[in-house]
């Protein structure tokens, strides 16, 4: 079985600002700018809820690990085309699927035209918690 | 006769894109060696170090000098019990690793529960020969309740640059 090998990786978030109504949710493209350059291949990535880590560096509180079922995300690229869409949050939670991460065919994925769904409310959530992720990159020539 | 819409193969589209992953040194199996040299660090979290938001620096090692990262693991008391003043796995959701290189570049940033193998389904975490400059890289705790008591015990596995 093969598990990741870390060559660069980024945290970036999407924060939900409300969390009574069903909505889409773009990444915070201050932290996530470098990702989309043009010489950047995204490879992998990982999600993290309150159960692995409880606030991001920035003060940011991460959804609770109870409500992670309620969200999904997709990625674009600089087109605005989807490369992967309704993705399972949970199943993106590392410890949720054996320490393993998903790996992407080194996608050219544009975080500013991405996004997270959340698909339903109640429970923990709270407007401006996060949907923290971490991006494994690499530089391409 | 074939149709020549189903051409056999001997390896799946799947198995095709494992091997390429592979080949660009981006998965390793999990239960191969992980560096040339293993060292222990440990940064006990007492009263000097307990403040929020605030970098805990690693400090300069010389036995991290010319050598490239290519494993970290933290330690939890539950797999440890006898070192002693290790914090359990349920601390670990209050602080962040920050590896640097030497320019002060990211190479990496993760919650430190990332590399504790209880909390990461018993899998490490490898490294692609990373160039951490130690003396820039830090731990940052994003919550102190519960924590001063004990301390990060970290294995970091190295080769020769």
């Amino acid at each position: 079985m093969q598990t990741l090998i870390i060559q660069l990786g980024k945290y970036v978030f999407a924060k939900m600002t409300q969390v009574t109504t069903v909505s889409n949710f773009t990444f915070d493209i201050t932290s996530a700018a470098n990702i989309a350059n043009a010489n950047i291949e995204v490879y992998a990535f990982e999600a993290y809820s309150a159960a692995e880590v409880a606030t991001d560096q920035l003060g940011n509180n991460l959804i609770p690990a109870a409500d992670a079922p309620k969200l999904m995300f997709s990625l674009c690229n600089t087109q605005g085309n989807l490369l992967l869409e309704n993705a399972s949050f949970q199943r993106s939670r590392a410890s949720q699927n054996s320490g393993f991460v998903t790996y992407l065919n080194n996608f050219k994925v544009d975080l500013t035209k991405s996004y997270i769904t959340l698909t339903a409310t109640g429970g923990g959530l709270v407007a401006n918690q996060v949907a923290g992720f971490v991006f494994y990159y690499r530089f391409i020539k | 006769m074939q149709s020549i819409y189903c051409k056999p193969s001997n390896t799946s589209s799947g198995a095709d894109y494992a091997e390429k992953m592979v080949a660009r040194g981006l998965t390793n199996n999990y239960d191969t060696m992980q560096g040339d040299e293993c060292t222990t660090l440990f940064y006990p979290i007492t009263a000097n170090r307990l403040y929020a938001n605030v970098p805990i620096y690693f400090d300069k090692d010389k036995r991290l000098i010319n050598k490239l990262l290519t494993c970290m693991e933290l330690v939890d008391g539950s797999t440890l019990a006898t070192y002693g003043g290790v914090d359990m796995p349920s601390s670990f959701k209050k602080a962040w690793v920050v590896l640097k290189d030497k320019c002060d570049n990211l190479l990496i940033e993760f919650p430190i529960s990332k590399i504790n193998r209880v909390l990461n389904g018993g899998k490490n975490v490898f490294f692609k020969t990373m160039p951490v400059d130690w003396s820039k890289s830090y731990i940052q705790l994003t919550d102190t309740s519960g924590l001063g008591s004990a301390g990060f015990l970290f294995r970091v596995w190295t080769v020769n640059k």
